[in-house]
């Protein structure tokens, strides 16, 4: 084991409080989605999440060995196939912690999901459920991973 | 959970089972899918596999790493890619695989990475990132970490070339940068075995261990010579390894001296930590210093290990279900009698103000006479059953009511929405308590577990092997009475349930995609058997009183009031 460099802390982030019994230190919102949307046709929706102060998550991708990397999908059933996720810029820093370059998000977090609308969807008002598993840690302490999910309504039209 | 395709796509190319088709349909993801963020993890397990199955193409093995490390960059994340790719190299099949280039890489690394630009660019990535510069020192001690991993990759290399001089040369440079880096202190260990010095590779492979970090193949190296040393024995090894922590990880500080109070209660701290856990480090030596400093009439202390961030072998259903209870779902985390504090981790430097922080709202609170009288007994019997009894006296409703009214309101969350929704307005009249509903638990705890997890620590306090009711359940008491409870433990028994549940969790659980722990040995050892009584308010988990009781080495009692 390689000792943790102090300045782990100021990555890990900066606020000396956390929580006595914390609830997630992610809150989930739909930022972006169509007013409609055809049958078959391809859509995007955004999801944003606003990170407590102090709290930071990770992006969709961080090297073996380093932490826990957020995880978007949809549940299982939902009448779309999801394609692909972009993510806002992540903060990309030397993770003295893992020894390893890992980027994490402060403040806001935005992951665009790239959908194609199933083509037997019913029309009419239907409900994606996005799922956004993720690990989130402040200068002390690393959650475990857990899902939030964030519903979205989506009306469906032929 | 429904991935996006690329994920779904590269997670079906990973489950191939046979190696050769697993090759073909990573490579195949990296067609149809070139912008996908997973391609920079498949690269590296193309190589991997290479590597792993496939030694004698030598031809794509060479295109493979050339691949992962192109461009000229001087960056640091460019140079710990060549030392990644380097290392790989130099430790895949018996002797290394392309030395020649994994040569080239760990020089080119070794020779690019310098104290200046490394410190240049963490700062501009603080900078970009609007986060407090890290000191000099600190980057400091980063940089010394670094580069001695970086030289102990060249020394590495060079053993598999079979140049030991070159080897020696650069490992000892290493050690002279940081001798406490695990890789570092392995790669002499091998360096020296090679050499037939056999007392320095033992002394390196110890070191290795106790940092935290010794690979199984070298741990069984170690062992082979610490047997040739001892007259084929290892049976002091452990005590031996215990000197040598001890050495090298002497007491952070000396906890300062402790006033009794002139009356008050047993407190009960529990401790909610992970031997994997790096911030848990600090609270556990504070936890350590506090059993040093205070008798168990004063203070009982129970570690719940928890599998955060890495598994843990020395976590329970029992430890996990306590933690739910609570709410606590990070480590490390302290409750003192039924209170979770602020969240408080670090390192061993920061132990001493941890311990501070601790026994200041500790000795605030064992200060509160307890409306509960608990006298606990337990004996070993002869077959290795645990029995123990515990016998309560409680105080009527007023007082017990009273009691729990006047315990000290838990901390705050520090979201501004809960400030909010928890501070009461000014002139707001507290509602009063509900009438307590109080239960008493039993736990059976080692006070010393040895176990060599990742985060270093070696000896684990209490650790709550086990609950006699379920976390949250308790027997029942009721007020104005008195009581004679018993639960009965089985040691032998329960290391079968720890044993089946850790075999389970590595197979099968919700946290991790691949579990492995570093040791499984779920043996109870009955010379550090305790038993811990406590009885709490079933409503907010508040604790009244504690009880402790050790079984070793012969009967004998404990009792708090």
């Amino acid at each position: 084991m390689i000792p943790m460099p102090r300045y782990a802390a100021a990555l890990l982030l900066l606020s000396a409080t956390a929580y006595a019994a914390p609830k997630s230190p992610a809150q989930w919102h739909v930022k972006t989605v169509p007013a409609a949307a055809k049958a078959g046709t391809k859509i995007a929706i955004t999801v944003s999440g606003q990170i407590d102060p102090g709290w930071h998550l990770y992006a969709l991708e961080e090297p073996e060995g380093g932490p826990i990397a957020t995880v978007i999908g949809l549940t299982e059933g939902d009448s779309a196939d999801l394609l692909s996720v972009d993510e806002s810029k992540p903060i990309v820093i030397d993770d003295p912690l893992f020894h390893l370059r890992t980027g994490f998000f402060r403040g806001t977090a935005d992951f665009t999901l790239h959908l194609r609308v199933d083509p037997s969807a019913k029309p009419g008002l239907n409900h994606l459920h996005v799922l956004i598993r993720f690990q989130s840690c402040n200068d002390q302490v690393c959650l475990p991973p857990h899902t939030d999910t964030v519903e979205v309504p989506l009306n469906v039209t032929r | 959970m429904q991935l996006p395709a690329d994920r779904r796509a590269y997670t079906a190319a990973r489950a191939q089972l046979d190696p050769a088709a697993r090759l073909a349909a990573i490579r195949q993801f990296l067609v149809d899918y070139p912008k996908s963020s997973s391609t920079s993890r498949a690269q590296n397990a193309i190589l991997d596999l290479l590597l792993a199955y496939f030694p004698n193409h030598t031809a794509e093995i060479d295109a493979q790493a050339r691949l992962l490390v192109k461009g000229t960059s001087k960056s640091n994340s460019h140079i710990n890619e060549e030392e990644t790719v380097a290392q790989k190299l130099a430790e895949a099949g018996t002797s290394g695989i392309d030395l020649s280039l994994a040569a080239k890489l760990a020089k080119q690394a070794n020779d690019d990475l310098n104290e200046g630009s490394f410190a240049k660019e963490i700062d501009a990535s603080y900078s970009d990132a609007k986060l407090p510069l890290p000191t000099s020192a600190e980057i400091h001690a980063h940089f010394v970490q670094e580069k001695s991993e970086g030289l102990s990759i060249v020394a590495e290399v060079a053993l598999h070339q079979g140049n030991l001089n070159e080897a020696r040369k650069f490992a000892e440079q290493a050690f002279a940068t940081d001798p406490t880096v695990d890789d570092t202190n392995s790669t002499r260990g091998e360096i020296a075995l090679a050499e037939h010095r056999d007392a320095d590779a033992l002394d390196a492979f110890e070191r290795a261990q106790l940092y935290g970090g010794l690979r199984p193949a070298l741990q069984q190296k170690m062992l082979a010579l610490y047997r040739d040393a001892h007259n084929g024995s290892d049976a002091n090894l452990q005590a031996d390894q215990d000197a040598r922590y001890a050495q090298l990880f002497p007491p952070p500080f000396k906890p300062s001296p402790h006033t009794p109070p002139a009356d008050g209660h047993t407190v009960l701290v529990e401790l909610f930590t992970g031997s994997g856990c790096e911030p848990c480090v600090g609270a556990d030596l504070a936890m350590e210093a506090m059993l040093a400093s205070y008798p168990r009439t004063e203070l009982v202390t129970l570690a719940f290990d928890q599998h955060i961030p890495l598994p843990d072998p020395l976590a329970n259903p029992d430890s996990l279900a306590r933690a739910t209870q609570y709410g606590i779902i990070h480590t490390p985390n302290f409750a003192i009698d039924g209170q979770t504090l602020e969240a408080a981790g670090g390192d061993r430097g920061d132990s001493e103000k941890l311990y501070k922080d601790m026994t200041k709202t500790l000795d605030a609170d064992a200060a509160r006479p307890s409306g509960v009288e608990l006298h606990l007994t337990a004996a070993l019997t002869p077959e290795g059953s645990v029995a123990a009894q515990a016998h309560v006296t409680l105080a009527g409703d007023d007082q017990l009511q009273k009691e729990i009214a006047i315990l000290p309101v838990p901390p705050l969350p520090a979201t501004p929405d809960a400030k909010v929704a928890t501070t009461p307005a000014p002139d707001a009249v507290p509602a009063p308590p509900a009438a307590p509903s109080l239960t008493l638990n039993f736990a059976l705890v080692e006070d010393e577990v040895r176990y060599a997890g990742e985060n270093g620590i070696r000896f684990h306090r209490m650790v709550v092997r086990a609950l006699a009711k379920p976390a949250g359940q308790g027997f029942a008491l009721t007020s104005g009475s008195s009581a004679t409870l018993d639960a009965a433990f089985q040691p032998a028994e329960i290391s079968k349930q720890l044993s089946a549940y850790l075999d389970g969790y590595e197979k099968h659980n919700e946290r991790f995609e691949n579990t492995h722990f570093l040791a499984k040995d779920t043996a109870i050892n009955p010379a550090h058997l305790k038993v811990v009584a406590w009885v709490e308010n079933a409503a907010d988990h508040r604790v009244l009183q504690a009880a402790f009781v050790s079984l070793a080495p012969a009967k004998s009692t404990g009792e708090a009031e």
